[in-house]
């Protein structure tokens, strides 16, 4: 099985090094993380709060975080750990404004339609190219961030638990249940194919 | 009751080994955990179905193209829109459409037209003045129209032309008696209304010597009007 690059013990101490560096002040370190940074959050923020239209805002004010406490992370943790972490929150805040923006707009409000218990209006959504996405629309914010580190950041669930400062049973929770929604996406292509 | 507590144990140890599979794929569990999944799934035909699904998940997940993923969720937002747009406003914003399509080009040809006018207008206006000037220098072509100011051989013919009218029809020697006694002979005449059109002298005869000849023919008894051609009208 693949193992994501930016998992490593040498990545992790490169990391470490660039967070020191722009604790000291160092522009040109803090840019080279903030490169290295992107594609990860954007994926991530992506998968949280599915609105890629404000994450390119999101990933930069993740990142001005990380730029003014720079000095305070305190190296135990990983720097995907305290990066994520905060990417986490902003990410989950910009989600429940959108959700509340959706509720009170009449328009949006039929995309509660695709939730396959709503229905089987969902089944013609579920082609094969994009069925991973049609499914993970399905999940709750805090269900999709479990999937998103655990099966694309590649982190223990002791480390969500961390960056979604909860319990790890509640990470276990979250991840059954959106296993059980999966489950039901799979049953539908089992059956198709 | 020890079967019992051994199917307790099984069950709670099917639940521990069900929850941290997605662990045991991305291979983040500490090998404690480990060994515990992989000596589960040997022996759970539920534990490796749901292995091989999230090992489906876990690869979809890693292999998809970001860029992919956002251009699929902007179809789906697109596509909801669509299908979540009344009918007639789909078909009122499609008139919309016909009708910018057919009047557009119509009005940019419209406006063309208008714009190009508007500078040929303005060309022509700037260049009236120096036509102006041309006609104005232009030599005067013989048989032209001409002003009384203009001053032409044919003119300078006419000037010693005078016209005359005798009292009591006076028979030929007499009026040819007039004429001579100015210089003049008969050029033209009578005419309807009795007028006589009389050249003093030749071509050479200047204004002072006809304007004397005209004096002359009106102290005359039998003439009861004489005056130059030039400036009378050409109906008498």
């Amino acid at each position: 099985m693949m193992q994501k690059p930016f998992s490593s013990q040498e990545q992790q101490a490169k990391e470490r090094h660039l967070i020191a560096e722009a604790a000291a002040g160092n522009g040109k370190a803090f840019e080279q993380l903030y490169q290295l940074y992107f594609n990860r959050l954007y994926q991530f923020i992506f998968r949280v709060n599915r609105h890629h239209d404000c994450i390119e805002e999101i990933i930069n004010d993740v990142m001005y975080v990380v730029w003014e406490k720079a000095a305070t992370y305190n190296q135990t943790c990983r720097p995907s750990t305290w990066i994520l972490g905060i990417a986490y929150l902003k990410s989950l805040k910009s989600a429940k404004q959108n959700t509340k923006r959706e509720d009170e707009s009449v328009e949006f409000n039929d995309e509660l339609d695709y939730f396959p218990d709503r229905g089987v209006h969902w089944v013609s959504q579920l082609e094969d190219s994009n069925w991973l996405e049609v499914a993970l629309e399905k999940l709750s914010a805090e269900q999709r961030a479990v999937v998103e580190m655990t099966y694309f950041q590649g982190l223990h669930y002791s480390e969500i638990s961390e960056i979604m400062q909860c319990p790890e049973n509640t990470v276990k929770t979250r991840m059954f249940h959106a296993r059980k929604i999966l489950a039901k996406f799979f049953l539908e292509l089992n059956s198709r194919s | 009751m020890i079967s019992t507590q051994i199917k307790m144990t099984n069950q709670s140890e099917h639940q521990k080994a069900w929850d941290l599979l997605p662990w045991y794929i991305n291979r983040s569990l500490d090998p404690a955990e480990h060994a515990i999944v992989k000596n589960h799934i040997k022996t759970c035909i539920t534990c490796r179905i749901e292995l091989n699904q999230q090992e489906r998940l876990f690869r979809e997940i890693q292999q998809t193209d970001l860029l992919q993923q956002v251009s699929q969720a902007s179809f789906v937002q697109l596509k909801k829109r669509i299908e979540t747009q009344p009918e007639v406003y789909i078909s009122s914003n499609y008139d919309v459409l016909n009708k910018n399509l057919i009047f557009f080009p119509f009005q940019i040809r419209f406006l063309s037209f208008a714009k190009y006018t508007a500078l040929a207008a303005s060309l022509l206006f700037l260049t009236v003045p120096f036509m102006l000037n041309s006609l104005t220098a232009q030599p005067e072509i013989e048989g032209a129209y001409r002003t009384l100011a203009s001053s032409t051989e044919s003119a300078d013919n006419i000037n010693n032309v005078v016209r005359i009218v005798f009292s009591d029809h006076p028979d030929s020697e007499q009026i040819d008696a007039v004429v001579h006694s100015v210089s003049g002979h008969i050029i033209k005449g009578p005419s309807p209304n009795g007028v006589y059109e009389v050249q003093i002298g030749d071509h050479q005869t200047d204004s002072h010597q006809v304007n004397d000849a005209v004096f002359r023919l009106r102290e005359h008894s039998s003439v009861i009007f004489a005056e130059l051609a030039q400036g009378l009208s050409v109906s008498e």
